[in-house]
């Protein structure tokens, strides 16, 4: 899936998603610093690190800097990166991902798990003692009700849940109020993986419901209402949301944590920059490219460097003059990637080496190699029938994309090929892409991103990929790709997500097919997420399935 | 007088009946489905629908409008898809941080343009008069943008004068709300503190929105100041050995003050539509950071409401720049 209303991704628009921000991190202390040291973690506060700058404010308050955030608390509808940094600090689910790993799981508040042979149900024993921020016990009615809330709201955020239960009141069992079982009717082996997602899975107090006649959520897009660490003091739209320590928080306050988390909207890159530099913020989300790498230098800010299960691409559509796959393969071998990752973005994505994104489950690395090759692009395209002197359209939205365009306009001219760059708002892009429209309407080339809403190839690609999501269902399929191989890829990953080495053949399969004779886009890179941190914040583990979002509770300072 | 006021009154429900026709319209051509962005990418389209119907966006383009009239006429602007709260209340926060922001700007540029000018006029030719007028060809030349962060640069980060940005410090407690100017409310309520905390955040902004209304007014009053010192009441005033003050203030100023005035006022208007690049740089929660989010979301109540809050404060400062004619200029009259 892919975007507040800044940082480089869009889906932090979306998910702010679109921007991006995402799960669950666990205080790592001095293992995090190491891991960072070998590349595979994101973690600071280590002793090589360069001391922050001296502190002018409350050291027991946290402070973030985001690009926009939406106040939305509610887990049926928030589904912006800019809704979800704030709510993971709220909101607990019953399994959160481990440390930095991509496919690790650890019971959150479910005290432990357990699932019949062919694992489609799922037994989960919860945390005793633990309460609602109100003081409102948790156990499983309320689990149920939760759940069961969030799934029927149809407010969006449902989805990831709907996925097995569509119908919460006979799949969602109450054994007793400390078991809950799901019948999903289905094997899911990693049933773990989508109950650690951030998205839809936030567990909120179902006393929700007799706030208001629409279930509570109007009244939580102002008030808080989970078990988390943190919950809402005072919300001021485009300014800051307040956040302080839930006192009937399960983990307890005996160790050093935050007092207070103030969320702060910084919509310019380089005032994010200048508030590191200068001490304001704690935490930001990343400017420019150029921000990014001259922050890398600077003494006292940590620049994250994890990657996470994101993809940045280039969409080419199956129509037009790139309908063939040939016309599609030249596309690839005319673009320099190194040359994009270097130079253009600084370091701030990773050199792509699937169409997946590395560290996802079944990615194949080495089923694309970026290589670029004139002499044969033109052989293909001629093959192809796209004759020299041709035009393509390239679209893309104010903020992103731009850099990419050029480097196409620039490099595709080597074959005889004239590119249009056309600039689009945010939303009017994303109409684009996502509404169905004539042929000769449409972009042939668009700049995109996206990131699963948990670790399964087959939810990362059938928004993007299928050939059911297709924006005549307005989805985001916007090349109208369809490809048999990976059609039956993503479905298996839905119908038979137990027969593993089935999978493995069927992605290995469909990552080949995307990577070299049937590309559905152009890669550009895998999203990093490049958070600036002060050094002198402790406990903080980036993991590639939460983009961007931050383990508050987790965090100190030294 | 007050049949002049009331049918300016009453041509301004016209203008913005007008305005709501014409960005409703608007607002709805432009290709992007808020329900959409509010569902989020993964959403079934089922989902999308459903969002579409609980905000009505699934109903007739003239049905959707005959609502949205009926509500504003109870003073109900709707409900903003990017702040999740009522616009109305959005722009009670929002609007009073811009009144804030641009009438400080305002009064400091134009303080500052008046002496220029006048001392550049009364030194025609001199290189005083040539100082002045390139001090007002750089205020009207530097961007904005470019300023803001140079401001912040130099006196935020380098030398930690002023906060980077915000109304007030990250967690501050803001004054009871009685206009929404901060520097007025805690003044009222005695919170001496917040007023200074407000004046320190002011500082940054204020400054680079005035250095615009700098350069236009000091070409704008230079040029009347020359003007009316060239009249012959003026001539026939010193003559009658009045002193150079008297002269200035009740001869020169008075009636340089009419363009003076009418440029003002068009500047203030201005300044509220077109500030949301410094709002954004400085992190102001101004109305126009709000237009701009909500323009780009396609939120549609929330650029309706703002845009006609911008639209009465045009039409309304308009208005006083008419009645202000009358106490500058005792011969005109308004039928």
């Amino acid at each position: 899936m892919m975007a507040s209303w800044d940082r480089r991704y869009s889906r932090r628009q979306f998910l702010r998603g679109a921007g991006g921000v995402a799960s669950g991190a666990v205080a790592m202390g001095s293992a995090g610093s190491l891991l960072a040291a070998c590349g595979s973690s994101t973690s600071t506060s280590t002793r090589q690190q360069p001391a922050a700058l001296p502190l002018k404010r409350d050291p027991e308050t946290l402070i973030v800097a985001m690009d926009a955030f939406t106040p939305d608390f509610d887990p049926a509808s928030y589904f912006l990166l800019a809704a979800i940094v704030p709510d993971f600090g709220i909101y607990d689910s019953l399994m959160r991902m481990k440390g930095n790993s991509a496919t690790d799981t650890k019971p959150w508040l479910a005290q432990s798990i357990s699932t019949n042979a062919n694992k489609s149900v799922w037994t989960f024993t919860l945390r005793p003692g633990v309460k609602y921020s109100d003081g409102t016990p948790f156990d499983g009615n309320a689990l149920k009700a939760a759940y069961t809330r969030t799934i029927k709201a149809g407010l969006g955020a449902g989805s990831t849940l709907s996925n097995y239960i569509a119908n919460p009141a006979k799949q969602i069992v109450v054994k007793d109020p400390g078991t809950v079982i799901m019948d999903l009717g289905t094997s899911v082996p990693r049933f773990d993986l989508l109950l650690a997602s951030q998205y839809g899975t936030g567990i909120v107090n179902p006393n929700v419901k007799t706030q208001g006649k629409d279930g509570g959520h109007t009244y939580l897009q102002s008030h808080s209402a989970g078990t988390g660490a943190y919950m809402v003091e005072s919300v001021s739209p485009g300014s800051q949301i307040v956040m302080v320590q839930n006192p009937h928080y399960w983990g307890g306050w005996s160790g050093r944590h935050f007092k207070k988390i103030i969320i702060l909207q910084v919509p310019e890159g380089s005032s994010r920059r200048q508030g590191m530099e200068s001490g304001d913020f704690d935490i930001a989300f990343a400017s420019t490219p150029q921000d990014t790498q001259a922050l890398r230098t600077t003494p006292g800010i940590f620049v994250g460097n994890q990657k996470v299960l994101g993809m940045d691409y280039v969409i080419l559509g199956q129509y037009g003059p790139l309908a063939s796959p040939l016309a599609r393969q030249a596309i690839n071998l005319l673009f320099p990637t190194d040359q994009y990752v270097s130079s253009a973005m600084r370091g701030t994505i990773d050199r792509p080496t699937s169409v997946l994104p590395d560290l996802m489950l079944y990615h194949a690395g080495g089923t694309y190699t970026p290589t670029v090759n004139v002499a044969k692009a033109k052989t293909l395209l001629q093959q192809a029938g796209v004759k020299p002197g041709t035009q393509l359209t390239y679209e893309f939205y104010t903020g992103q994309g731009d850099a990419a365009g050029l480097l196409l306009q620039s490099q595709l001219s080597l074959a005889g090929l004239n590119v249009k760059i056309v600039e689009r708002a945010y939303t009017a892009f994303v109409g684009d892409i996502s509404s169905f429209k004539p042929v000769a309407d449409r972009p042939d080339m668009a700049y995109w991103f996206w990131w699963p809403e948990y670790n399964s190839p087959s939810d990362f690609c059938f928004p993007i990929l299928s050939a059911q999501a297709t924006p005549k269902q307005k989805l985001f399929n916007g090349g109208y790709y369809e490809n048999t191989a990976v059609n039956n890829a993503i479905n298996k990953g839905f119908s038979d997500p137990s027969n593993t080495p089935l999978l493995a053949q069927l992605w290995r399969e469909a990552q080949t097919v995307m990577g070299s004779q049937d590309p559905p886009w152009l890669p550009l890179g895998q999203i990093i997420d490049t958070s600036y941190l002060r050094t002198d914040i402790k406990g903080y583990v980036a993991n590639p399935v939460y983009v961007e979002s931050y383990d508050f509770y987790a965090l100190s300072r030294a | 007088m007050g049949t002049f006021i009331a049918r300016r009154l009453a041509f301004m429900v016209f203008v913005l009946w007008g305005v709501t026709l014409v960005t409703f319209f608007l607002s709805r051509v432009v290709p992007g489905d808020p329900a959409r962005l509010m569902a989020g990418p993964q959403a079934s389209p089922g989902a999308v629908a459903h969002i579409s119907h609980i905000y009505g966006l699934d109903e007739p383009l003239f049905v959707q409008y005959g609502r949205y009239m009926r509500d504003l006429s109870q003073g109900n602007l709707g409900f903003s898809f990017v702040t999740r709260r009522n616009v109305s209340t959005d722009i009670a926060s929002f609007l009073p941080a811009t009144v804030e922001l641009a009438g400080y700007a305002l009064v400091v540029g134009f303080v500052l343009a008046l002496v220029t000018a006048t001392v550049a006029a009364y030194r025609r030719g001199t290189l005083t008069d040539v100082g002045g007028r390139l001090s007002a060809i750089a205020g009207l030349s530097v961007p904005a943008f470019w300023l803001a962060l140079l401001l912040q640069l130099l006196f935020h980060t380098r030398l930690g004068w002023f906060p980077l940005g915000g109304r007030l410090d990250p967690g501050a407690t803001p004054p009871p709300q009685i206009t929404g100017l901060l520097t007025v409310d805690s003044l009222l309520t005695g919170r001496f503190g917040d007023f200074a905390n407000a004046v320190s955040h002011l500082v940054l902004p204020v400054t680079t929105l005035a250095v615009g209304v700098y350069g236009l007014m000091v070409r704008i009053v230079r040029t009347s100041v020359i003007d009316a010192l060239g009249e012959e009441y003026v001539r026939t005033a010193v003559a009658k050995g009045l002193s150079r003050w008297r002269v200035l203030r009740r001869h020169v100023l008075r009636n340089a003050m009419l363009p003076t005035v009418t440029v003002l006022g068009l500047e203030f208007g201005l300044l509220a539509a077109g500030v949301f690049v410094v709002e954004s740089i400085f992190q102001w929660p101004g109305l126009g950071n709000y237009a701009f989010q909500a323009i780009q979301a396609n939120d549609y109540s929330a650029t309706l409401g703002a845009t006609l809050v911008i639209a009465a404060m045009y039409v309304i400062v308009n208005l006083i720049v008419d009645l202000a004619y009358l106490y500058l200029d005792p011969r005109i009259r308004y039928a």
